[in-house]
């Protein structure tokens, strides 16, 4: 045979040599162990022969994502081939998004964290792996040094928060509680004005069955964009176009959702509460509010009648939101009468100073117009509906003698005793959304060590100038995760977590109304670990060394936990007789109408929608859906910085996979600001402001206004790109009531550019 | 699963003796755990191979080991073929999957499968190891299904990603002497490996 007959390899290993009784022979005469120090081991008898079969399991996207899709994965010989949408969801319906197809990517990714390391010098880059044992020893010693140091274990910290929403992840909460009274950061960066809005509106966030657009007569998309960011809902606002519905986008940036649109309305950013009470003004004056709603399903609406009457009109809402005046009465109108219409609220849009009250104004204009409780309609931001699992993992007792914080108004002193009665120990609660100044600020004990799961601070959240500061203060920093990022380079130890494919658990959505199973199809990689099984080590390891010291169970199965979550009122809800049924695909909730409220019996204290809350004055708010005035402008142009389709936040655009698609950050600039600032297009530019800048190239685009610059969130592998370097810490108006601390007001934010 | 730290050998008596011990020792360089295993290895590699030289700043030395080869910042220098191969830089696709059945093929597996990708570079010098103490144990020519599988496995895969890895590592920042010398030793027992596989092939 010559060099130019030689066979493929695949032609080579395509008949096993085995069978030719040759390897056989040469590894019973031991050819195998005259390999010294060998790593390959014979087949033995019981081997698993390749099969070439393909087994079928059931996962979830687990993402803080709209859509929370479900996922049907096929797996040959213990890898993940494929996968595809799950086709028994009618909101999935058998696809997923660009992101969500890149899982086998992710899982099988070079780049992935495999081994427990330690860093010698936080961003050094000079790592050591470690094994679980030690990594686990060091963490386990640190916390008790810190128990004895001041009593209680106020000294650590969990930042958590919504990386990973697969419900046993709550067991990372379970793990802290099980160690004693902590610190937490509480709230949420995301939609938590929005969230006390239409608590103070309607007495929950409540939305309609996102698969009803389909049967809306007209449908307002304010401050969302969901053909990046929602692609299974795009279906339902087609549907409802192919039926002869309107669909109006209204945004500060031509979106690609508003390019699908019907009419594009581009509103001035923060102003969209003037618009909506401008809208509200002409419908009142028309007489095209629906009496019947106002009269038996709400109180107030005299008082906000009265307020637009005195202090609201078409021309004031148009000075204020740069939207004309016809524009304003059209919307109005048309909204009005059509039956039934529904206004989709972004979360975007509440991420201002103004944000809460923005979403009272719009909830009021679909309340005023008859459409709460109405198949089609509603005032849809969101829902926790079907979260209703047992938390089991999450549900921890405190190891007996914890010492923890007395009460909200904090420790009176050591050991404080009210009168002759015990006070209560908590946690400490600290803003989530200001985690720099909280963690310069703690005292008594200051936080010491921080645990990082589910989160990357470093490239989320805000003021990063402010917080490489606040984290010369820590003594210890643990970031559990999957890939290297911001955050991990400012960590001490980092621990491998393992993702959707190799551990169970379950979801369901904030948006649509499916419940989907996630089952282990493959081993873990290298020396990845589920967040809980992190958790039962460092149990264990507590406990050798301070016997009682931690509650948390030292032995965990995925499997037994994600049982444990399942209660009948989840069975009932999703008419199952057991999770095992979630086998067959993912099932929905039985809804008595796809529409919330549809009974009209609101939450509220009046049992009615509140047009005129009382508990929103309670909290300091406006008691009515007023206009508040946005934040004053800091600096030439508003800086937007939204979510990108590629990405959620700083997962997955640091893929190989998807840096073919997105290769590098730009900042999007108007051709007027570009030409008044001498920029060309794709030239290197910094944007910059008294916080930080930020260097990338420029693109000269017409979907951001001129007075606006766009960057859109992400971190991309091996870059230094943050847009948190340009964006503080200021507090949204509400989110205190219902999520423990106000939100961020994250497009409220100003920068200038020059080229670089 | 972890596999078994390396041991100091008595030195090899001929060239194709030493030659397989060279092969050995980077095996086991490239699967070391911790500090102390790589310590050994190198130990044990710089015995059968004394033009390395000492391994001085142990923890500079595993520092540069873990950013080229480890992590946790995706590795410059992976040591993995897919993820030079593979059109998406996927681990476990055919890439890995190919060095699977070549395992399969000589009646092996790799004890870490399904954990750690079958055409890890230390898995793979194990294979390439294996087939040539095969091929002599039995006198087989350069027509045997062993030999011809080592000479498909070399030229068509091994030598298709590892000079991709070695030109990625020594391009990279402040390597150390110990880790140069050692990718340059990969790089010429890999190419001595290619020679002594074509030998009696005929043109």
């Amino acid at each position: 045979m010559s060099v130019r007959d030689k066979p493929q390899l695949e032609d080579l290993v395509a008949t096993p040599l085995d069978r030719r009784g040759f390897l056989k022979a040469l590894l019973a005469t031991g050819a195998v162990a005259a390999v010294p120090g060998g790593l390959l081991k014979p087949l033995g008898a019981g081997a698993a022969a390749e099969t070439g079969a393909t087994q079928v399991f059931r996962n979830a996207c687990p993402r803080n994502c709209y859509d929370t899709c479900g996922i049907v994965t096929y797996v040959r010989d213990g890898v993940v081939q494929y996968i595809e949408g799950a086709p028994e969801s009618t909101f999935t319906a058998g696809g997923l998004c660009v992101k969500g197809y890149s899982y086998p990517s992710r899982t099988y990714s070079p780049d992935r964290i495999k081994y427990p390391m330690v860093q010698q010098g936080r961003g050094s880059g000079n790592w050591k792996r470690v094994s679980w044992d030690e990594a686990i020893d060091r963490i386990a010693r640190k916390i008790l040094e810190i128990k004895e140091r001041d009593g209680s274990l106020l000294g650590l910290a969990l930042d958590k928060y919504s990386g990973n929403f697969g419900i046993t992840h709550y067991g990372v909460e379970g793990m802290m509680s099980s160690l004693g009274y902590t610190t937490r950061f509480v709230g949420t960066p995301c939609w938590p004005a929005g969230i006390d809005a239409q608590n103070y509106d309607m007495g929950d966030m409540w939305c309609n069955d996102p698969e009803d657009l389909a049967d809306s007569a007209y449908i307002i998309v304010w401050g969302a964009n969901p053909a990046w960011c929602s692609v299974h809902s795009m279906k339902f606002l087609y549907e409802a176009q192919r039926k002869g519905a309107k669909l109006v986008v209204i945004d500060p940036v031509l979106t690609q959702t508003a390019a699908k649109a019907d009419l594009y309305v581009r509103v001035r950013t923060s102003t969209d509460g003037a618009l909506a009470l401008g809208m509200a003004r002409h419908i009142l004056d028309e007489g095209l509010y629906d009496r019947g709603f106002v009269d038996r399903h709400s109180v107030g609406f005299d008082d906000f009648a009265a307020y637009l009457r005195d202090r609201v009109t078409v021309k004031w809402a148009q000075e204020q939101s740069g939207v004309p005046a016809p524009v304003i009465r059209q919307l109005a109108r048309e909204f009005a009468t059509a039956k039934p219409a529904t206004i989709w609220l972004g979360y975007g849009l509440q991420r201002h100073v103004n944000g809460g009250h923005t979403v009272r104004a719009i909830d009021a204009l679909v309340a005023m117009t008859g459409n709460i409780g109405q198949p089609g309609g509603g005032a849809r931001y969101g829902h926790l509906r079907t979260w209703g699992f047992n938390y089991h993992a999450m549900v921890m007792e405190k190891p007996a003698g914890s010492k923890g914080w007395l009460g909200p108004a904090g420790p009176k002193g050591e050991f404080d005793f009210a009168g002759e009665e015990k006070a209560e120990y908590t946690d400490r609660a600290v803003n989530l959304n200001k985690i720099a100044q909280e963690i310069l600020d703690a005292d008594n004990p200051p936080i010491r060590m921080l645990w990082v799961a589910c989160k990357n601070p470093f490239s989320q959240d805000f003021n990063r100038p402010l917080l490489e500061k606040a984290w010369d203060k820590l003594e210890m920093v643990v970031v559990a995760d999957q890939f290297f990022n911001h955050t991990v380079d400012q960590a001490d130890l980092v621990l491998p977590v393992t993702t959707i494919f190799e551990e169970y658990t379950v979801n369901v959505s904030y948006w649509h109304y499916w419940i989907s199973l996630n089952e282990q199809a493959i081993q873990p990689m290298y020396e990845c670990l589920s967040d809980v099984q992190i958790g039962a080590r460092l149990s264990k390891r507590l406990n050798e060394l301070a016997p009682g010291s931690c509650t948390f169970p030292t032995e965990m199965d995925t499997k037994v936990w994600m049982e444990k979550e399942f209660n009948q009122g989840i069975y009932d809800l999703f008419g199952i007789a057991s999770w095992e049924d979630l086998r067959q695909g993912p099932a929905k909730a039985k809804l008595p109408s796809p529409a919330s409220w549809h009974d009209r019996k609101f939450a509220t204290p009046s049992g009615k929608y509140e047009f005129r809350s009382d508990l929103a004055a309670d909290y300091g708010h406006r008691a009515l859906p007023e206009y508040v005035e946005p934040r004053r402008a800091s600096g030439r142009y508003r800086l937007l910085t939204p979510h990108s389709r590629f990405n959620i936040h700083s997962q997955f655009q640091n893929l190989d996979h998807m840096m073919d698609f997105s290769p590098e950050p730009y900042v999007y600039v108007h051709p007027e600001t570009a030409a008044a600032n001498g920029i060309g297009d794709l030239d290197p530019v910094r944007v910059f402001n008294a916080q930080g800048e930020v260097r990338l190239r420029a693109k000269l685009s017409d979907v951001v206004a001129p007075d606006t610059l766009l960057m859109y969130e992400a971190w991309y592998k091996n870059s230094e790109f943050n847009v948190e370097n340009v964006v503080d810490d200021a507090s949204s108006d509400m989110g205190a009531y219902k999520t423990g601390a106000p939100g961020v007001a994250i497009h409220d934010q100003w920068a200038d550019i020059a080229r670089a | 699963m972890t596999v078994s730290p390396p041991r100091i050998r008595p030195a090899p008596t001929s060239d194709d003796d030493r030659s397989f011990a060279v092969g050995a020792g980077l095996r086991d360089l490239f699967i070391c755990r911790d500090v102390g295993q790589l310590l050994r290895a190198y130990a044990t590699l710089r015995a059968v191979a004394p033009g390395l030289p000492p391994c001085g700043d142990p923890e500079l030395l595993e520092f540069a080991y873990n950013r080229l080869f480890v992590g946790p910042k995706p590795p410059v220098a992976p040591l993995y073929a897919s993820a030079y191969l593979d059109p998406e830089r996927r681990t476990m696709g055919t890439v890995t999957l190919t060095a699977r059945r070549v395992y399969r093929a000589l009646g092996v597996a790799s004890p870490l499968e399904g954990t750690v990708p079958d055409d890890h570079l230390s898995l793979e010098i194990d294979a390439l190891l294996l087939m040539r103490r095969a091929t002599e144990a039995a006198g087989a020519g350069p027509s045997h299904p062993v030999a011809a599988l080592r000479r498909g496995f070399l030229a068509d895969h091994v030598l298709q990603w590892v000079p991709r890895l070695w030109r990625r590592a020594l391009q990279a920042p402040a390597v150390p002497p110990p880790l140069e010398a050692t990718l340059r030793l990969l790089e010429s027992w890999l190419a001595r490996e290619s020679r002594h596989s074509n030998e009696g092939v005929p043109p």
